[in-house]
Order: C-alpha cells, then structure tokens, then sequence
C-alpha cells in the first residue's frame, strides 16, 4: 500500500484515527466513536490536531521509548536522533515506516489506518449488547467525517442494518444536497458545531468562512422538525475566543432566532498539548496559558447560566 | 531431602548458632523464673528444634527435655521441627531479619520448615522472653518505616476522597415498587432511612471500629478441660475414641459451660465470646497455637494487634497449646500420613494451600429446618430414624446420637441465655430496656427448641444457631444462606397482624434494628490467626455470607421485601462481615433491583459482589444436580455456590498457585524459588525440548495435573482426618440427607456432596502462554531460551524483551479471540481434571478462580514471568484481566463474559474498580453500573465486583489511615478494610485498573 504525505486523501476511503470503545460522553448511553483523519478547517485552537491532515503521520511516544536504538539503525535518511526536537526529523522522513516495523516497544507508530467497511463492524458490533441495553451506539467524530461521504454513507447503512443508533459529529462545512441524500437517512444525531456567528472572525480562526456551515445547520435544523433525527447545535468555549460575551450573545441570539432550545457546550481542555510533541508540530497556541489550562469553572458556570436564562437546554459533557 | 554431610572445620556461622543456642540454654537452665515458663499444666514441656542448612556447613539443635536445655551438633531422629536454610549463608540474613523480612526469606525459599509448626511456636515464645525487648524495637522500626514509605505515596494526592465518600450516601434514589415479591414497601430502597435514625446500630458501629480486638481463651479452655476430664485417645470409661459421640459430647459440654452474653442494648442474645464486641476466638485443633510464638508481641503487632492479657497469655501457654500441640489437624496430618507429599508442598507455601487445616465451614446448613421445626422436631426425626430404621449399623447409631447430644447442647445454652435475660430484666431500671429483655426471655424459653412463628423469634433462633456452628466448625466462611426467603414469610406473617400505617412503620423500624443486631454481632468476633495469616488472608473476618435476591427453586423471582430491607442494612452499616452477594437473573430480576444492588455497592464502595444466575446455575447444573436445588444456591466461604441446607461444599478445601506449575514446566519440574526438584521431569527448554507450542503446552499440562492430584490426595487426607477426629454433629443435623443416610457431613451423609478448589494466577498463566506462543512459535522473534534467560535474570539486560512483550502480544481481557481461547483452554484443561476425581465423600471436586490475597502472597514466591511480570510482583486478583489488557472495561467485561462456565463452576472473584466522574450525576453513575452489569450477564459473565474508589483516595488513606477508618475495598471475594490490610495488598488494589464512569 502507498502512502503519500502530501497529497490530500482522494479515494474516499477515509483513514481511521482511533477506535474509543466505552465512550459516555459522546452522546447518549454506552457508546464507540470512530475518529476520522483529516478536516476542512483550520481552527487556531484545535485540539485534536492528529485528525488534521488526512494523510497518515508518524507518531513518537517518549515514554514509551526504551532507548534501544533499533529505529536510528533501521533508518536509512538519518532523519531520527534523540538530538532532533521531536525525535524524528519530519522534514527528512519518507515515511518508509521501516522505524515503526523496528521499534520492539511501539514508541513510533503510524496514525491514521485505512479500514475495510466490514473491519469497522466487525471491531464495534461485538460492543452492541452494551449499546442496546444502554441506548447508546455509535458516534462518528473526526476530524471532519463528512468529508468521505460515500464511505460514510455505506457505514451508517451498514450500522443502521445492524440496528445500532447513530451519531455524527459534523463541523457543518459540508455540501448539503450530498449530505442529505447521502447521510441523513442513516443518522439518529447530529451535533453540529457553532463555533461564531460573525463570518470574518470564522475565517480568521477556522480559516474559511461559516456562511456555508449556519445555512446547513438551519437547514437541517427545518428537515428535523419531521422528527426522524435531532440536531443539536454545540460550541467549543475557548478562552478568549470563542467565550468572548460578544460571541456568545450573538450564538444565543442566532439559536433563538431559529428557535432552538437545546444545545451543547465543551470545555477547553489542554491534553492536545502532548499530541503536538508526538507529532512534531508546533501548536500556533502554545505559548497562550488560557488554553493550555482546564478550563475555569467560574466562568463555565456563568455561561451556562446565560444559555439557561435564555430557555436554552444544556447538554453537558 | 537428604542433606550432606561433609565433615569439615566448624565454619563460623556453625560456631554463632552454636553460640546462640547455648547462650539460650544457659539461660534458661540458670533462671528458675524461665525454667518454669517450660513447665506445662501436664508437666514439661519437651520439644527438639533443629537448624540445618542444604549445604551441610551448619546442623545444630537445641534440645528442650525435662526442664532442661541442652546443645547438640547432630540433630537427632525424633527431631519435632527443623528450620532448613537452602545455604548457611541465609541464616545470618535470618538473624538480622525483622518480622517482614522473615517472611519474605520464606517466601525466597531461603528458609523452610519440617515438622510440628506450633511446636516451633513453643520455642519462638521462649525466645521472645529472652529478646522480646529487641523484638519490640524491630516491630516499631518496621511500622515506622512502613509509615515512612507511606506518606511519599500519599504526597501531593487530591484528598477530596475524604469527604466525598461520606456524601456518596447522602443522595440516595428512591425505589419503585415493580418486583412481585415485594408486598409491603413502597419504597423498597428505603431512602428515607439513614444509620441517624438507628441510635443502637450507630452506637454498636461506633464501637466496632473504635475498639480493639481481644483475645478469648474460653473455647479453647472449655474444649480443653473436657478432654483433660474425659480422656482424649481412650475416654474415662475406656471406650476408644468415637469421632461423632466425643465431639458431641464435648460440644454439649461447651454450649453448657459458654458464658451466657447479653451485650448491653443488644436485641439478640448470645455472643461469641464473653466479650461481645470485639472478640476473637480461639480454635486451638486448627489456627490458635500457630500463634503460640506470638503470644507475647501480637498486642503489639502491625497488623490486626490483639489485646491479650496475660492470664490469657498463661493459660495459652501452660495449658490450651500444650494440650492440643500434638492434636492440631496439621500434625495429625503429619502423625498419621507418614512422609506425605502433599503435607511437604503445603508446608512450603508455594504451591498448595491445604484449607481443611483451617476450617471446612464453607457448607450452608438449613436455618430453614430449623425455623420450621426447632430443635425438638429435628431430634423428633432423628428418634424416628434410630427407633424406625433396623438397618442401620452402630456407627449409623452413634452418628445419630451424637447429632441429639450437640442439639442438647444447643438448648442448653439457650436456656442459659434465657435465664440470663431474666436477671437482667430484674435488674434494670430503665423500663423500655427492661420491656425489650423480656420479650428477648419469652422469646429464649421457646427458640431454637421449638418452631418460629414470628420474625423475631426466627432472628434470634438463627444467630444462635449460626454463632454455635461457628464454634463446632472452626468458623471459617460460615452461611446465613438466602436470608431473604428463609425470612419473609415471618416477615409477611407479623406484618399481616398489624393495622395502620404507623404500626407497620414501626415494625419496619424494629426490622432494621433487628437485622442490625444480627449484622453486628457476626462482626463482632474474629478467629485468632498468627501474623502469617496478615500475608494470605490479610483483613479477611470469618466471612459469614448472606446472599439476596435470584430465583425461587421453581425459577420465580425471589426478590422481596427482605432482599431490600437486607440490602439497606448493607448499606447503613457497611460492613466487611457479613459478607453480602446479590443474585441477579437475567429476564426475570427486575432492573430496580439491580440499580438499588448497584447503588448500595456504589454507596458502600465495595459490597455486595454481584452473580449471574445464568452462568452459576449452568455451572452447577452440569453436574447434574435437580434443577430446583441448584436454583437455590447461595454463596459460601468468599463467593463459592453452594446448595442451601442439602450440600456438604467444603467450597474453598484448596487455594492452588497455578503459576507454580508454569514456573516447573520452565524447569523441568523444579520450583525456581523453591529450589525444589518436585514435578515430574517434563523437558529443557535450553535442550530444545520443546519444537512446538503444543510440546510446551503438554509440560505445562503434565505439571499442572501432577499438583493437581497431590492436592487431591491431601484433601482426600485431610478428610479422612476430619472423620476420625471431627465430626460435626450438629452441622450434619441441619443438612439435607444426613439424618436419612444416618451419616454426617464429612462421611458422605449429605444430599451433595463436593469439595471445592480455586486456582490463583488464571491471567498470569494465561498472558504467559500467549507470550511464548506468539513471539517464540507463532512469529519466532525470540527463542524460548533467550525469553527465559530474560526472565529468569528478572527482565534486567533484557528491556527489548520486555518491551516486546508488552506491545507485541494481546492479553487476556483485551478482546484478542486468541487470548480468550487460551484462557477457555486453561481453565478447561483444570476443570475436566476436578470433575473427575471422587474426594472422601464419595463427591467430585469443582474449580474456582478467586483468590481472596494468595494472589500477592503467591506472588512473592513466583520468580519473573514471560507475562513481563517481575518476581515477587503479585498476580492479578481472581481471574482479572491484568491492568494493562485493555484501557477499555467493555472488553475486560466480555471477555471474562465468554469463559465457559462449566469450568468455573466453584465461582470467580472478577474485580473492577470504578470511580465516578465528575461530569455524571449520582443516578447516571448508578445507571451506568447497572448498564455495564446487565450486558455482562447477559453476555454469560458469571461475577462481578465493583471497587468504587480512586487511586489518589487510596494512595491518601494508605499515607493519613487516621481519615479512613472505615474504608473498605473488595479484595478477591471478601472485602476489608484498606487501611488495615497488609502493604502488599494495599499496592496490588491501588495498581488495579480503574475506569472513570
């Protein structure tokens, strides 16, 4: 199988990040939720940034790490040393993977595994007693699972077959007609994140514009009042971007309009500090302290007293 | 073992023991006042002690007869008791040694023992006269550094565990009244009622955990002075020993002797001991003189002190121990089996734990019998048998009799127990007190002689009942049984009688209160034990079970009223003893049930263990037991099933290391700590031996069914011990089939019989084979003689091995189909073993897979595994996955979900430890659990357990004990109390895997 690091991944054929079994904050009851590599946005803040790009990565785990050398032997580019900033030097690395076959302690491994329709079923189904007697199911999440629809398609149908309830956790950026004729058929739940309301500030912290993700949601939003799926709107607070009073009024005021009255909020957490050195990135928000804390309960509790005060629903997770 | 003898220069360590002993000779021979510490109520007491080492540079023994001490340099033929150093060398380490790391040399192999145990006890208290001062010292500096290490673990942990477990009861969820079965309660979770509202009960909890544990010479004199007066071997009449008649006898003897106790506010009558709050017992034929050498430093001790007088200390030493030295079961065993091989494995502690030298309580009588007919209608039909039945032999005759007798006894300590309660409410003062003591008289003058007819009457019929089994039996994991079926026919009767609500409230109330008492007062005892027990068994009480909710014998639900007032007792009181398992059958126990099951063992952090009717009653049933009695089986011992009143189960007879058999096949049969050539010859690794899997797997296979038979053979030993020498007569009348067959409980009599072994190490083996099989065979990344080399030097040079194993082999509990195979192959391979194999009542054996705490203490004496395991490390507790399997309970769940449960069909200990997020609501925390649990046993899981604690609370408790009196975790089976319990326990609990729900 060939690999190749830069070009975006074009057979719609998603890789898969992980799959978290035992999940009980992602949606209703006991639930699986299989994160898709690659994204559409380019949000500052990104927590997850292994799901980025959509190509696979190589990952190096410190602690893991025995010290014994068989993969600065098994490399032919030079590119790993225990002097380099991430251990392996990204800028030479083939991804040859020749290193990862080496390590005896899986200290390097690869992110980002392509996985057979009847893979995935076969990894979750076996879960399935624990989802019914739950209500739970599963939850695709990414990255942005949208963005390989037509494999997408093909799991859900294959879930809903099996009789398991379904979640997917959607940036909103995605084409509507494919989506809905494609996806929705299949989906119990749609959480669906409202990260601004402003357009200008969407781009300049997600990269492109949000025109496109409140239209699909409002869309959606009218086909769910038939009542064969729930959509429920959700929002990152990130320190002094996403919380600002102003922002958050005006994703209030755009939830009332539409007469949405439950809707979800997440805390910033800083645990995607760590991924950024397995990697080998650097993140743009590092250096900014606010985002690399748990996030301030004060000021959660004062959020979310102002959603309730505006007769909105929280979910909290 | 044949040791050599070469004669050579006396080498220095020879010279220093010599030194030694005869510094201790001189001693003693020159002080009158220790010279009479030698002397017995029967005269002297002679012992020979010998010290010798494997390699024949040192043999001494110091020789204690008549009064003197004497010095020899050969150790005689008759010698009682060698201590065996596998090289000279350790005896210097033994010297230095504190309490710990004696054990830990023993553990080594570097010290072994051969001979009369307690009669080394005898010699160890003579030299605690002599070095008790230096003993002190070395106690406190071990308990100080204990101390030491323990507030580095508990640096910078978050301590809100302290307060948050305490405000775990404060939210409790109301019930629904969904279950048939329930008639009265509205609410059957009871949440209006907290401990506050029982005064008594706070009271008698209060003083559980405030008061120290003392030590009761009453048994052991009692049963000593009658065989002193009566003559032990040949009786004063002349007659031989008749197993049923003199124990009979002698039990009659006690129960008319016993001080009769009426602990002050107590609603029941009759105590254990004379102390009836913290009283231990003493059994001085099995445990109590392995205590002998401790007598002077157990109050002092770091683990479960003792307060003992010295009286106490006196009559131990000068009567009871000399008395019974050479009776206790581990002697007889000794005495009678000459050269038994299954008596060298136990007393190497390695390989096989033989139980039966403990107790063989782990057998459920029938309070119901009991209630229904009292003692009179039972002796009524043991009259019709011996008046009706021609056919029936003398022995049939005496086992009959003696059954009569030990009733007798029964009422006769009833009647002194009603006499009691009558001058004491002759001379009480205050008048609701003086009002409940009567009742308790009235109630006394008619149970247990005649039939119960209220719930009263039943409670105080049983806990009498159930405290004098204890006594006859050794109490080791003595029954109530199905205490809600037996009780909620009294219960529905008295509540009939009453009108209005406030009535019945009132009832209720008293229900709870009663119940209490009986709680309390099973708590209220413990067995002595010596300090080896802190290390197998550490904090584990006699583990009296009760065990709620299933279904009926005909297949109903069986949950009621009581299930639910029993499960709030568990609750409020949160004891360790007794221990309280829930029945759940899938499709027919209501979900309502199980939540409130779930929430108690949420509130409690750790008890009730939680079975699956499903898988226990296909176990049980597969030996083709009727249908109606297996469905009315109730756990036993730690979490054993056992048939209710009509099966002898002796459910926990042998505690088996199962990786011991894994470490011979690595070494062609010798034990590497143990430095003992004891298995068959089953091949070299470093020979190649083995060309494939299978060939291992065949070793491994012969190694195992070699221990397996020796275990069989002591047991079967062991039972015909119990034959000659201990009957249980009154057990046997309240058992299924033994008054019919004229025949007691340890002879066959029993309407079923079997006996019960547990395997400690399932996971252990388990991801051991999976090592050797994928990375040796499978994917040949390293050969078998470099894996071993690796772990016999400890993994140490060999981090690529080891790396290798933890990241290139799936483990069991991990979801790996291959994994699960393995361990459905292991535990088949046992169990078609047991079934097979007929003990001495003529019953088979059954498997079981928990390990109450042999799974650190057979740790410690288990070198490195291929597992990645590092020597001395404990294995995983029960049949739990090991921590690191799966960072996903899902797949810990199903996996332990599709052993097969025929071959687990002596029950599984399987624990997992929960903590609840933050981010959860109480109730949603207790849907989760009863989520995860429902989709476990409909999976097929056969036992569950929940510890519900964080690692930082544990790691706080074990650094400031002061804030956790009272916190209890589930060790494999029984709970205990963390704080209490000995380190190695406290880390392996702490280094469980924990998932946050």
């Amino acid at each position: 199988m060939k690999y190749n690091n830069n070009s975006f991944n074009e057979f719609n054929k998603p890789l898969v990040i992980d799959i978290k079994v035992n999940s009980l904050d992602d949606g209703p009851g006991i639930r699986t939720v299989i994160f898709f590599k690659g994204c559409n946005l380019d949000c500052i803040w990104c927590q997850n940034p292994e799901s980025k790009s959509s190509a696979i990565e190589l990952l190096y785990e410190r602690d893991k790490c025995i010290g014994c050398n068989s993969c600065i032997d098994s490399c032919t580019l030079n590119a790993i040393s225990p002097e380099n900033e991430f251990f392996v030097d990204r800028t030479k690395c083939k991804l040859c993977l020749e290193c990862v076959k080496a390590c005896p302690s899986t200290a390097l491994s690869i992110i980002g595994k392509e996985m057979m329709i009847n893979d995935i079923i076969h990894k979750i189904i076996k879960y399935k007693p624990f989802y019914d007697i739950s209500g739970g199911g599963v939850t695709l999440s990414g990255g942005e699972p949208t963005l390989s629809l037509e494999f997408i398609s093909k799991l859900l149908k294959k879930l809903k077959s099996e009789g398991i309830y379904t979640l997917i956790e959607t940036n909103g950026l995605f084409d509507f007609r494919r989506f809905k004729s494609l996806i929705l058929p299949f989906l119990d739940v749609i959480y669906m994140d409202i990260k601004f309301i402003n357009q200008e500030v969407h781009k300049k912290y997600c990269g492109v514009s949000n025109k496109v993700i409140l239209e699909n949601f409002s869309k959606l939003l009218d086909l769910s009042s038939c009542g064969k799926f729930t959509i429920i709107p959700r929002t990152p607070l990130i320190p002094n971007i996403t919380d600002t009073d102003e922002n958050i009024q005006s994703i209030i005021q755009f939830l009332k309009k539409n007469e949405v009255h439950t809707a979800s909020i997440l805390k910033n957490n800083p645990l995607w500090l760590e991924k950024c050195d397995k990697l080998g990135i650097s993140h743009p928000l590092q250096n900014d302290h606010s985002v690399c804390e748990f996030y301030n309960p004060d000021k959660y509790k004062k959020i979310k007293a102002i959603f309730q005060a505006s007769n909105i629903d929280l979910i909290e997770f | 073992m044949v040791i050599k003898k070469t004669k050579q220069k006396e080498n220095h360590i020879s010279k220093s023991v010599g030194m030694f002993l005869n510094f201790f000779a001189k001693k003693f021979n020159n002080d009158p006042s220790l010279q009479d510490q030698l002397k017995s109520k029967f005269g002297w007491i002679n012992a020979t002690i010998g010290y010798i080492s494997d390699d024949g540079m040192v043999e001494k023994a110091i020789i204690i007869k008549d009064g003197i001490l004497s010095v020899e340099d050969q150790i005689p033929e008759n010698c009682d008791f060698k201590v065996i150093f596998a090289d000279h060398n350790y005896i210097l380490d033994a010297i230095s040694a504190g309490f710990e790391n004696t054990f830990h040399l023993i553990f080594n192999g570097a010290i072994r023992f051969e001979g009369n145990v307690c009669l080394y006890g005898f010699w160890e208290y003579l030299g605690s006269l002599v070095l008790g001062e230096q003993q002190q010292k070395d106690i406190e500096a071990e308990i100080e550094e204990h101390k030491k290490l323990n507030r580095e673990i508990g640096k910078n942990v978050d301590i809100s565990g302290r307060q948050a477990r305490k405000e775990r009861k404060m939210q409790r969820l109301h019930g629904k009244k969904v279950d048939l079965g329930v008639k009265y309660l509205d609410d059957p979770y009871l949440s209006k009622y907290s401990l506050e509202d029982f005064p008594r009960l706070k009271k008698f909890r209060e003083d559980f955990f405030k008061t120290k544990l003392v030590v009761s010479p009453e048994y052991g004199k009692l049963i000593t002075d009658f065989f002193v007066d009566d003559g032990y071997d040949v009786n004063k009449e002349g007659l031989p020993w008749n197993s049923s008649l003199d124990r009979a006898r002698c039990f009659q003897y006690l129960m008319k002797n016993k001080r009769p106790v009426i602990r002050k506010n107590d609603l029941l009558a009759g105590s254990y001991t004379p102390d009836p709050i913290r009283g231990m017992v003493c059994h001085p034929q099995s445990v109590a003189p392995y205590l002998w050498g401790e007598l002077k430093s157990c109050d002092k001790r770091e683990l479960f002190p003792y307060e003992i007088s010295e009286d106490t200390i006196e009559t131990f030493h000068k009567y009871i121990f000399p008395f019974w030295v050479k009776k206790t079961i581990e002697h007889t065993w000794n005495i009678e089996f000459d050269d038994s091989l299954p008596l060298k494995i136990h007393q190497r502690y390695f390989a096989i734990f033989y139980w039966k030298i403990v107790s063989i309580m782990e057998i459920t009588p029938s309070y119901e019998t009991l209630l229904i007919k009292g003692l009179n209608g039972i002796r009524d039909e043991i009259n019709l048998k011996l008046e009706k039945d021609p056919d029936i032999d003398d022995q049939q005759k005496s086992t009959l009799k003696a059954m009569k007798i030990a009733l007798n006894g029964v009422a006769e300590y009833s009647h002194n127990l009603a006499l009691l309660a009558l001058e004491l409410s002759q001379r009480e003062d205050d008048l609701k007190r003086k009002k409940e003591i009567i009742k308790m008289h009235n109630i006394l003058l008619k149970v247990p002689n005649q039939p119960a007819d209220s719930l009263e009457e039943a409670i105080q019929s049983i806990i009498i009942m159930h405290i004098v089994l204890g006594l006859e039996n050794f109490d080791d994991g003595p029954s109530f049984g199905r205490l809600d079926q037996i009780l909620q026919p009294y219960f529905e009767r008295d509540m009939q009688k009453l009108k209005t609500e406030e009535e019945k409230e009132n009832y209720l109330h008293h229900v709870i209160e009663l119940l209490g008492c009986l709680f309390m007062k099973e708590a209220s005892h413990e067995i002595i034990q010596p300090d080896f027990s802190n290390y197998q068994n550490s904090g584990s009480p006699p583990n009296a079970t009760i065990t709620v909710g299933g279904v009926t014998p005909n297949g109903k639900d069986a949950v009621n009223d009581m299930s639910y007032i029993l499960l709030k007792l568990t609750e409020i009181l949160a004891l360790n003893n007794p221990n309280v398992h829930a029945r759940y059958k899938t499709g027919i126990n209501s979900r309502e049930f199980l939540k409130r099951v779930c929430e108690v063992n949420f509130i409690t952090g750790s008890t009730p263990a939680i079975h699956g009717d499903d898988a226990i009653i296909t176990a049980l049933a597969s030996h083709g037991w009727s249908l109606e009695d297996v469905r009315d089986w109730n756990a036993t011992g730690c979490v054993e099933p056992s048939l209710m009143g009509k099966h002898s189960s002796a459910t926990s007879s042998l505690e088996i290391n199962l990786v011991a058999p894994l470490e011979m096949a690595f070494n062609n049969g010798g034990h590497p700590r143990m430095n003992w050539n004891v298995g068959p010859k089953t091949g070299v690794i470093e020979d190649n031996d083995f060309t494939s899997f299978e060939d291992f797997w065949h070793a491994f296979k012969t190694q195992v069914e070699f221990l397996l038979e020796q275990s069989v053979i002591g047991n079967n030993q062991l039972g015909l011990i119990y034959q000659k020498h201990l009957a249980a007569p009154l057990l046997s009348s309240l058992i299924e089939g033994c008054i019919k067959n004229a025949s007691g409980v340890n002879f066959g009599g029993a309407k079923y019989n079997s006996s019960g072994a547990t395997m400690i190490g399932l996971t252990d083996v388990v991801d051991s084979l999976m090592v050797i099989k994928k990375l040796v065979y499978d994917n040949k990344i390293v050969s078998f003689t470099e894996l071993k080399r690796a772990f016999d030097n400890n993994f140490i040079g060999y981090d690529k091995i080891l790396a290798l194993i933890k990241s290139k082999v799936s483990k069991f509990g991990s979801g790996d189909e291959e994994a699960l195979a393995m361990a459905n192959r292991v535990t088949k391979m046992v169990s078609t073993y047991y079934r097979n194999k007929e003990n001495h009542r003529g019953g088979n054996y059954r498997t079981g897979w928990w390990s109450m705490a042999n799974h650190t203490f057979y740790g410690r004496v288990t070198a490195a595994l291929p597992s990645g395991r590092r020597g001395g490390e404990p294995f995983t507790p029960g049949l739990t996955p090991h921590p690191s399997a799966s960072t996903n309970l899902l797949d810990n769940l199903l996996d332990v979900a599709e052993l097969d449960p025929k071959t687990l069909d002596n029950n599984i200990a399987f624990n997992v430890r929960i903590t609840p997020s933050q981010k959860n609501s109480y109730e949603d925390t207790i849907t989760h659990m009863v989520d995860y649990v429902t989709t476990f046993f409909e999976s097929g899981g056969m036992q569950v357990q929940f510890n519900v604690v964080n690692t930082d609370t544990l790691k706080d408790a074990m650094a400031n004990p002061e804030f956790y009196p009272d916190l209890m975790v589930r060790i494999s089976g029984y709970c205990a109390f963390f704080t209490k319990i000995q380190r190695d326990l406290q880390l392996e609990v702490i280094r469980r895997c924990e998932y946050e729900i």
